[in-house]
C-alpha cells in the first residue's frame, strides 16, 4: 500500500464547489489580507506566491481575498508590489480587515475568500454562547443558544446560580429517567417471624419426596439437617448442595417449624426470598407463593411441580423479594413452612434462602435506592444531558470528584460484612452493590444540591459519609491505632493542597482528630438531616438490647464425667435419651458453671478429667413462660474444646470442632482444637422456639477434649432473654441505613495541636469524653474551611475548572501564572471571604462568572476553546449538541475507554482538570470511535433524529448542510480550511473519487451521518 | 447480545494489517526511514519499565534480614523470618518468598545453558533527597526527573529518548500499556498510549478506516490533506491556541500507531518462547504484548503499570495482597527474560516505585508512606547481584534513617538512570544535565547518593 498524498483533485473538489454561484456566502470567509498562504504572519513568502500564482499558475492560493492585497477587486502584480512594499519598505499595512485579524472583505468585489484558517463567521453572539454552555455545562442543546440570545446571558448566569433544590419542575425527560434507574423502599418496621439462617430438613430431588412432605404432620426426621441458604456456586449459600452442579439434580425440598402469636394481630406477612432459579412455598400444607418469571410467565407447572421439573426461566438470586402471605393461612402456635425449589436446566447456580417477616408499613415516602454501580454511573449522563440545572450539575460532578471515593471499596466491606451469629448479611455483589451504589448516590446527591452552598458544609459531610469514611480508611482510625490516610488526603486534597501549609506533624494530629470516626447501622427512626448527623452523631453500634439471664454462668448444672455413655443403647453404643426432658438425672453431680479444668475459668474443677475421660454430660432446666414471646433468645457459649447442645432431646449445634463426630458423638470421640478465649459463639436460640413448651425446659451439653491427655478443657454457657432497644437495628434488615458513628472508646481523648506556629493554631484540649470528641474534628473541619489556603486551592481548582487551566498552586506560589488570573483569584478570595460565615461558592462563582458585567477572564475570547474536555465533558456534550437520547449503561463503559471511570477511582486525588491529561492516544481513539457510533445512530442507546436538524424534502446540499451542522456543533465558527476537508471527506468515496451528496438517494441520511461522526472528530471538538 | 468491544473488534479485525502503513507512509515532519533504521538510534537496545504505583513496602521486597531491628517488634504481623525467605547469598540481604521467580534469573546469566552470575540487580534504599510522601509529587518527581519540581510535566525517559535522532518522531517508538501515557514518557512529541492492542483499532472496514484517515497534507500544517489525517496533520482550529501542539500531533500518532499495532497482531496470535509464562491477569497480558511488540515492530520503549502497592491495610505476610501482587511482579519479569531471550542482551527491565514505606507496621497490618524503597534492574548486560543491602551499606538503626520511621535513600534514582542511559544506551555522562535538570548541581552537592552502583558492565 501506498501513501497516498494530497490529490489535485481533491484541491480542485473544494475549490469547484466553492465556486459555484449558489453558494457565494461560503466563499465570504474571515481571512487576513497579505497573508496569502495562509501561515498566519505576513512576510516574504506571501508576495512570493502571489508571484507563483500569477505566472506559474499555482493552484495554491485558496483564499483570493488574501491575496487581493490592495482590495482592488483582482489578483496582480499590484498585489505582490504592495506586499513587497509593506514588508521592505514601511509601505502602509493591507486594507481591512488587515494582515493581523481575521476578518470579512468589507468591499463587494468579485473574488472570494474559500480556505483559511480564520475562524468562521460564526455570529460572535452565538459563539459567545456557547462558550457559555460548554463551560458552565456540558455544552448546548440544539436550542440553548438561541435561548440564551433570547433571554440574555446575566438572566441565564441568574438562573444558573439559583437553581432551586428539589425535582426540577417541568422536566418530565429527567424525572422519568431518575425515576427508571432508581427504585423505592417502603418505609416499614420489619420484624422476623422466621429468622435469617434457619436451621431446615432438607431432601435433594433425586425422587419425588413422600406426597404429604409439605403438610405438618410430615415426619422429616430423615431428612438432613442444614442452616439456610441452601445452594451452590455463588457465594451466598451457608449449606453447599454441591450435586446442583456435580449431577442433574432439578430441585431441593426444604421444611422447618416456626411459633406464632396470633397471626391475625401481626401486621402483614411476607415471604422475604432470595431464590434461584424457581420455587414454590407452603405454609402448613397450603401453596402460598410460587416464582415467576420477570414478564409473569411460569416458571414451575404441576402441583405440586415434580422433583424432575427444571425452572421454566433463569432468575438470580441478589435482592430479596417479597412475597406477601395473607394472615389466614397461619396458625397461633407452630405453623410449618416447605418450599420446593427448582434449578434451571444446566445451570449450575442455586439458591434457595427464605426466611419470615411482617412489615408496618409508615406513610413516609420510601427510601430511594440505587440498585446496582450501573445505574449510579448513569446519573452524570442522566443529569449532565437533561438537566436545566446545568451549572449545579457540573458542580455536582466537580465535587464528587473532588472528595472522589470508591464504591467498590464500599461495596466489598459491605459484602463481607457478617451478622451477630457469623453469617454474610448479603450474600451476593448483588446485594452488596444496593448498598454502595445507594451510599454513593446520596453522597453525590449531597454535594449537586449543595454545590452552590457552603463549602465547609461539602467538607463536614464528605468527612462523614460512609463512603470516604470506608474509602480513606478512617474506620481503622483507632486511638491505639491511628491510621493516617484520610488525615494526609483531606489536607492534600480536600482542603489546603499539596504541600500548601501543614506538615507531618499535623497529618499526625489531624489522623488523633478523627479517631473514632466510623460507621454503623441505624434504624429508620434514627436517620437525622445533615449536619445533625455529625454534630449530634449516633455513638453507639447497631446492636443493643436489654439482657434477662434465663441461664447465668454460675449456675449449678448437673454434670456426669463421661468414663462411660450416661444412656447406652442395648450394645452400648450412644443415645440421646440424657438430654430428654424427663431424663432422671438425680445421681448427676452438681456444681456451678464453668466446668472444666486447667485454665482458670471453671467454677468446678475436674481435676480428675486429664487421662482419665475425653467428655463429660451436663444438663440445666430453665423455665420459659411462653415459646412464642416476641423477644429474642440467646444462647452464648465458650469451650475447650469442642460441644454438642440439645434443647428438649433435639440436637440444636455443634461446635466446628465436632463436626467430624458421629451422632450423637460416643462418650471417646475426641474433638478438634479449640481454646476458650472470652468470645463465645452466639446461637440464635429464636429458631428453636418450636423446641420450647411453656414450663420447664432443659439444655443438655456433651463436652470433648481434643486428647484424653489435653491438660485444659472449658463449658461457659449462658442463655439470655433479650428486649431489642430503639437503637437496635438487625443487619438483616432491609430498613435502616449505614451512618456516620462517631465511637468515643476509640477517641484519642488528648490534647492536640494543628497549624501550630500559624495564625490558624488549632488548639483542642484533652479530656473530651464521650460525644463531645466529636468537636475535636468538628473545630478542625471548621479550621479547614475558614483557611485561606483552603480557599486558595479549592478556587484555583474552579479557575481549571472554569476558566483556564494555566493556574496552579505553583504558578500561583512563584507567581508565573498569567497576571488575569492571579487577579481573579485574588477577586474570588475577596468573595469567598466575603460572607458572614465564609466559602460560599455561588457567591465565588458570581465572582468568577462576572453575568453583570462580564468581563474578567471567563469572557476572554483568548480562553475560549482553551480546555480539553474530560471524558464526562466529551460524551455529555456531544449527546446534547445533537440531542440524542442517553439512557445507554454503555455510556459508563465508553467514559472508563476514555480513562474515567466516575465513582470508582482507586486513586484520592479524582480525575485532572488540565488539558495535557486528557490527550493521549487511547483517550483520542476512544473519542473518535464514540462520536462516530452515535452519529452513526448504530446503537439503539443513543438514537438521534437528523430531523431535528435537516428536512430530507429540502434537498440541501453538501455546502449547506456542512453548513447546518458548523452551526449546530460549533456555532458557525469552523474555519473554511476545516470545511473543506469535511466536504471533501463527504465527496470522496471508498476510491477516493468524486461522490456527489445526492439529496434524492437513500444514502442521503446515512451519509450525512457518517460526516457528522467526522465532525465530532475534529480536532476541534476536543475542546470547550 | 453483541456488544461494542465485539463490534469494535470486528471492524478492528477486519482492518488488521490493511490500514496505511506507516513505515512506508507520509513523510511528515522528516521522520522516519530518513533517520535511518526506526528506532535504532541506539542501536538495537531497549528498554521496558514497570510502574508499582503506590509505594512498594520496600523492607518486605527486599528483607535486611542481617538488620536486628527487623523483627517482630517492629513488624508483628509481617515479619518474614529468615527461614522464610529467600536467600540472596551476601549474608544479610533476602526477597521476600513471593519473588521466587526472579531467583532464576538471579542465578543465571540466560536460560540457553550458559551458567554464570546471573543478571538480575536488587537495589535497596533508593530514593532521592528530601522525599516527598505525597503519591502524586513523588510520583511526579520519579517521572518528571526533577525532585522538587510539581509542574514540570515532562519526562526525563521521554527527554533521554527524545534525544536520539529520528526516534520521537518513528511512527512507533515504543508505547505504555495503559490507557493513559505515563508522565515518564510524555513530552512534546506524543508517545502512543493503550491499555491493550486488541483494542486499539479504528471501527469500521478496512476501506473505511481508510477513507476516514485520509492522508496527511503535503507539508505539515498544511491545508491540502484529507479525512483524519487532514485534519490532525492540518491546520489546527486556533493557530497557537492552548493543547494545539499537544492535541494534533497526537492524532497523527494515533493513526500511525493504530496501523503498526493491527500489523503486528496480523502477524497471528502470539506464543511466548522459552517456556515463558506470564501472570494470567490485566499485567501478564500486558506484559505479553510488550513482548509481542519488542519482537514485531520497531518499538524500543515500553512501559506498564502494575497497582496494589499503597498497602495501608491488611499488606499480608507470605500470603494476601502485597505478596500477590510481588508474585505477578516476579512471574511477569521472569516471563520476560525467557520470552526475550534473543534479545536479552539488548534489553533491560527496570521497575521503580515512588516510595518506600514505614518500617513499623501500623494499627492496620499495614504500613503507610515513607522514603527509601527497592528497584530491580534485569538484562543480559546486568550484573547481578544486592546493592545497598549488605554491612558495609546498612548501618545500625538505618530502618530508622529518615524522621524515624522510615529508610532513607542511600543512592539517588536518577543515578539508576543515569548508569542505564550510559552503560546501557551508550549516552554522553553530559547529557545526564539534559536529560534530568539539576542532575548536576545534585550530583555535586549529595556526591553518596549519586555514585554509580556499577550493576552493568
Amino acid at each position: 500500500m501506498t501513501y497516498r498524498g494530497p490529490s489535485a483533485g481533491t484541491l480542485f473538489l473544494c475549490l469547484f464547489l466553492l465556486l459555484i454561484p449558489t453558494v457565494t456566502i461560503a466563499s465570504d470567509a474571515p481571512f487576513r489580507r497579505g497573508d496569502v498562504n495562509d501561515d498566519e504572519g505576513v512576510d516574504i513568502s506571501d508576495p512570493i506566491t502571489v508571484l507563483d500564482h500569477l505566472f506559474n499558475g499555482s493552484q495554491a492560493v485558496g483564499c483570493l481575498d488574501a491575496a487581493d492585497v490592495n482590495d482592488s477587486g483582482s489578483i496582480d502584480l499590484a498585489d505582490a508590489i504592495y506586499l513587497l512594499t509593506y514588508i521592505f519598505s514601511g509601505g502602509s499595512s493591507p486594507p481591512d480587515p488587515g494582515p493581523f485579524d481575521c476578518g470579512l472583505d468589507p468591499t463587494l468585489d468579485g473574488i472570494g475568500c474559500f480556505q483559511s484558517s480564520c475562524d468562521g463567521a460564526g455570529d460572535p453572539a452565538r459563539v459567545a454562547a456557547g462558550h457559555l454552555m460548554h463551560r458552565i455545562g456540558y455544552g448546548p442543546l440544539p436550542d440553548d443558544v438561541d435561548q440564551i440570545l433570547a433571554v440574555g446571558i446575566e438572566a441565564t448566569l441568574t438562573s444558573q446560580l439559583n437553581p432551586g433544590t428539589g425535582v426540577e419542575p417541568n422536566n418530565p425527560a429527567l424525572s422519568d429517567l431518575e425515576d427508571f434507574f432508581t427504585s423505592e423502599i417502603p418505609v416499614a418496621d420489619e420484624r422476623f417471624l422466621l429468622r435469617p439462617n434457619a436451621p431446615f430438613h432438607y431432601f435433594l430431588g433425586f425422587e419425588e419426596p413422600p406426597v404429604d412432605w409439605a403438610q405438618p404432620g410430615f415426619d422429616d426426621s430423615d431428612w438432613i439437617v442444614g442452616k439456610a441458604g441452601f445452594g451452590w456456586s455463588d457465594n451466598d449459600d451457608v449449606t453447599e448442595i454441591p450435586q446442583f452442579a456435580s449431577t442433574d439434580l432439578a430441585s431441593m425440598y426444604i421444611r422447618t417449624e416456626f411459633i406464632l402469636t396470633d397471626p391475625a394481630v401481626l401486621p402483614p406477612i411476607y415471604l422475604k426470598m432470595l431464590h434461584d432459579d424457581a420455587f414454590v412455598a407452603y405454609i402448613n400444607g397450603f401453596e402460598v407463593a410460587r416464582s415467576t418469571n420477570a414478564n409473569g410467565t411460569a416458571q414451575l407447572v404441576g402441583n405440586p411441580p415434580p422433583f424432575n421439573q427444571y425452572s421454566n426461566g433463569t432468575h438470580e438470586a441478589g435482592i430479596p423479594e417479597y412475597y406477601p402471605i395473607p394472615d389466614s393461612w397461619f396458625q397461633p402456635g407452630i405453623n410449618t413452612i416447605a418450599i420446593q425449589g427448582h434449578d434451571a436446566p444446566n445451570n449450575g447456580d442455586f439458591t434457595l434462602d427464605p426466611t419470615l417477616v411482617t412489615q408496618m408499613f409508615s406513610t413516609d415516602p420510601g427510601r430511594r435506592i440505587v440498585l446496582s454501580d450501573g445505574n449510579l454511573q448513569r446519573f452524570p449522563f442522566i443529569r449532565g444531558i437533561y438537566s436545566t440545572r446545568q451549572l449545579q450539575t457540573v458542580l455536582g460532578e466537580f465535587w464528587e470528584n473532588h472528595f472522589t471515593t470508591d464504591e467498590e471499596k464500599l461495596r466489598d466491606l459491605i459484602r463481607n460484612a457478617r451478622n451477630r451469629y457469623g453469617f454474610r448479611i448479603l450474600g451476593s455483589n448483588t446485594a452488596a452493590r444496593m448498598h454502595s451504589a445507594t451510599l454513593e448516590f446520596e453522597e453525590y446527591d449531597f454535594f449537586r444540591n449543595n454545590a452552590l452552598g457552603y463549602f465547609g458544609d461539602l467538607l463536614m459531610s464528605s468527612a462523614a459519609s460512609v463512603p470516604m469514611l470506608v474509602y480513606l480508611d478512617n474506620i481503622l482510625n483507632f486511638a491505639a491505632e491511628p491510621n493516617e490516610n484520610y488525615a494526609r488526603e483531606i489536607l492534600e486534597l480536600h482542603s489546603l493542597g499539596v504541600d500548601n501549609g501543614y506538615t507531618q506533624t499535623d497529618i499526625e494530629e489531624v489522623a488523633r482528630v478523627f479517631t473514632g470516626w466510623t460507621v454503623t447501622r441505624i434504624p429508620n427512626e434514627m436517620i437525622q438531616e445533615f449536619p445533625d448527623y455529625v454534630t449530634n452523631p449516633v455513638t453507639t453500634g447497631n446492636h443493643s438490647w436489654t439482657t434477662t439471664e434465663l441461664v447465668a454462668i454460675g449456675e449449678d448444672w448437673k454434670y456426669f464425667k463421661g468414663t462411660q455413655e450416661p444412656t447406652p443403647d442395648v450394645v452400648g453404643g450412644p443415645t440421646t435419651a440424657w438430654t430428654e426432658l424427663g431424663y432422671d438425672d438425680s445421681a448427676w453431680l452438681t456444681g456451678p458453671t464453668g466446668i472444666g479444668m486447667g485454665d482458670g475459668d471453671d467454677a468446678t474443677v475436674l481435676t480428675d478429667m486429664q487421662n482419665n475421660y475425653i467428655s463429660f454430660y451436663a444438663r440445666k432446666t430453665f423455665t420459659i413462660n411462653n415459646p412464642a414471646t416476641p423477644d429474642r433468645l440467646e444462647l452464648e457459649i465458650d469451650y475447650d474444646d469442642g460441644v454438642v447442645l440439645y434443647l428438649n432431646g433435639t440436637e440444636i449445634a455443634r461446635s466446628p470442632t465436632m463436626n467430624d463426630a458421629p451422632t450423637p458423638p460416643p462418650f471417646t470421640a475426641a474433638s478438634g482444637n479449640h481454646e476458650a478465649v472470652g468470645r463465645p459463639i452466639l446461637i440464635d436460640l429464636d429458631h428453636f422456639r418450636p423446641l420450647m413448651i411453656a414450663g420447664t425446659n432443659v439444655l443438655a451439653a456433651q463436652v470433648h477434649n481434643v486428647t484424653i491427655g489435653s491438660n485444659d478443657t472449658s463449658f461457659l454457657p449462658r442463655v439470655t432473654s433479650n428486649v431489642p432497644t430503639s437503637r437496635h437495628i438487625d443487619l438483616n434488615n432491609r430498613q435502616g441505613r449505614w451512618e456516620f458513628l462517631f465511637y468515643p472508646a476509640n477517641h484519642d481523648t488528648g490534647a492536640k495541636t494543628i497549624f501550630e506556629g500559624t495564625p490558624y493554631q488549632l488548639d483542642i484540649p484533652d479530656g473530651r469524653l464521650g460525644v463531645d470528641g466529636v468537636l475535636d474534628g468538628i473545630e478542625l473541619l471548621d479550621t479547614l474551611a475558614a483557611h485561606p489556603d483552603t480557599a486558595e486551592f479549592i478556587c484555583i481548582k474552579l479557575i481549571q475548572r472554569f476558566v483556564s487551566d494555566d493556574i496552579s498552586l505553583a504558578s500561583i506560589s512563584d507567581g508565573s501564572a498569567p497576571l488575569e488570573l492571579q487577579a481573579l483569584l485574588a477577586d474570588m478570595l475577596a468573595a469567598w471571604f466575603s460572607t458572614v460565615r465564609p466559602g460560599h461558592i455561588g457567591t465565588v462563582l458570581e465572582t468568577l462568572l462576572d453575568p453583570v458585567n462580564q468581563q474578567g477572564p471567563f469572557w476572554d475570547t483568548g480562553n475560549a476553546r482553551a480546555k480539553i474536555k474530560t471524558p464526562v465533558e466529551f460524551i455529555n456534550s456531544t449527546l446534547r449538541s445533537l440531542y440524542a437520547d442517553a439512557s445507554s449503561d454503555d455510556l459508563a463503559n465508553w467514559m472508563k475507554d476514555m480513562g474515567m471511570d466516575l465513582f470508582q477511582r482507586d486513586e484520592p486525588d479524582g480525575y485532572s482538570e488540565i488539558g495535557l491529561d486528557w490527550i493521549g492516544t487511547t483517550t483520542l481513539l476512544e473519542r473518535i470511535n464514540f462520536s462516530r457510533r452515535v452519529a452513526s445512530n448504530v446503537d439503539n442507546d443513543y438514537q438521534w433524529d437528523i430531523g431535528n436538524f435537516i428536512d430530507p424534502t429540502q434537498g440541501l446540499g453538501s455546502i449547506e448542510v456542512v453548513e447546518v451542522f458548523d452551526e449546530v456543533l460549533f456555532q458557525g465558527a469552523l474555519t473554511e480550511a476545516e470545511k473543506c476537508i469535511i466536504i471533501d471527506y463527504l465527496e470522496t468515496d471508498l476510491d477516493g473519487l468524486p461522490w456527489p451528496l445526492d439529496p434524492d438517494a437513500n444514502n442521503y441520511e446515512t451519509r450525512i451521518r457518517d460526516m457528522v461522526g467526522f465532525m465530532l472528530s475534529l480536532p476541534r471538538w476536543q475542546f470547550q | 447480545m453483541l456488544n461494542r468491544r465485539d463490534l469494535l473488534r470486528t471492524g478492528g479485525l477486519a482492518a488488521l494489517g490493511l490500514i496505511m502503513p506507516p513505515l512506508t507512509g507520509p513523510n511528515f515532519l522528516a521522520r522516519k526511514l530518513l533517520a535511518g533504521p526506526i528506532g535504532a538510534g541506539t542501536g538495537a537496545k531497549k528498554m521496558i519499565f514497570i510502574w508499582q504505583r503506590g509505594g512498594n513496602d520496600a523492607v518486605n521486597t527486599v528483607i535486611p534480614s542481617g538488620d536486628v531491628d527487623y523483627s517482630q517488634v517492629i513488624r508483628p504481623s509481617l515479619f518474614i523470618s529468615d527461614t522464610e525467605a529467600l536467600d540472596l547469598g551476601n549474608g544479610f540481604a533476602q526477597l521476600h518468598p513471593a519473588l521466587d521467580p526472579l531467583m532464576e534469573i538471579y542465578n543465571h546469566t540466560s536460560l540457553n545453558g550458559i551458567a554464570g552470575p546471573g543478571n538480575l540487580a536488587v537495589l535497596h534504599r533508593i530514593g532521592y533527597p528530601e522525599q516527598s510522601r505525597s503519591h502524586f509529587s513523588a510520583q511526579q518527581f520519579w517521572e518528571n526527573g526533577v525532585p522538587g519540581d510539581e509542574t514540570l510535566d515532562e519526562g526525563f525517559i521521554y527527554r533521554r529518548f527524545a534525544n536520539v535522532p529520528g526516534f520521537p518522531d518513528d511512527p512507533f517508538p515504543g508505547a505504555f500499556l495503559s490507557d493513559a501515557l505515563a508522565l515518564s514518557m510524555r513530552g512534546p512529541i506524543p508517545m502512543p498510549a493503550f491499555p491493550a492492542t486488541e483494542d486499539y483499532s479504528f471501527s469500521g472496514s478496512l476501506a473505511e478506516v481508510e477513507r476516514f484517515l485520509g492522508a496527511l497534507p503535503s507539508t505539515p500544517g498544511g491545508t491540502d490533506g484529507s479525512g483524519f489525517y487532514g485534519v490532525y496533520g492540518g491546520k489546527p482550529d486556533m493557530e497557537g491556541g492552548p493543547y494545539r501542539d499537544a492535541l494534533m500531533p497526537t492524532g497523527v500518532k494515533l493513526g500511525e500507531s493504530v496501523s503498526t499495532v493491527q500489523q503486528a497482531l496480523a502477524q497471528g496470535p502470539y506464543v511466548p518462547e522459552n517456556g515463558a509464562v506470564y501472570p494470567n491477569n490485566t499485567f501478564g497480558q500486558q506484559l505479553a504484548e510488550i513482548a509481542m511488540l519488542l519482537k514485531r515492530t520497531p518499538a524500543s520503549l515500553l512501559g506498564v503499570n502494575i497497582g496494589g502497592w499503597d498497602t495501608h491495610t491488611g499488606q499480608g505476610r507470605i500470603t494476601g495482597a502485597h505478596p500477590n501482587i510481588l508474585d505477578d511482579l516476579a512471574q511477569g519479569i521472569q516471563a520476560l527474560s525467557r520470552d526475550l531471550q534473543d534479545m536479552w542482551e539488548d534489553t533491560i527491565v527496570v521497575t521503580v516505585s515512588e516510595f518506600g514505606r514505614t518500617s513499623i507496621e501500623n494499627g492496620s497490618s499495614g504500613t503507610d508512606h515513607g522514603a527509601g524503597t527497592a528497584m530491580f534492574v534485569a538484562g543480559g548486560n546486568v550484573i547481578g547481584g544486592v546493592y545497598n543491602c549488605d554491612p558495609s551499606t546498612w548501618e545500625a538503626g538505618a530502618l530508622f534513617s529518615e524522621n524515624d520511621r522510615y529508610l532513607a535513600a542511600n543512592t539517588d534514582f536518577r543515578v539508576v538512570f543515569a548508569e542505564i542511559f550510559q552503560q546501557h544506551f551508550g549516552d554522553d555522562p553530559a547529557t545526564m544535565d539534559q536529560f534530568m535538570p539539576g542532575y548536576d548541581l545534585a550530583a555535586a552537592q549529595y556526591p553518596g547518593l549519586f555514585t554509580q552502583l556499577g550493576f552493568l558492565t
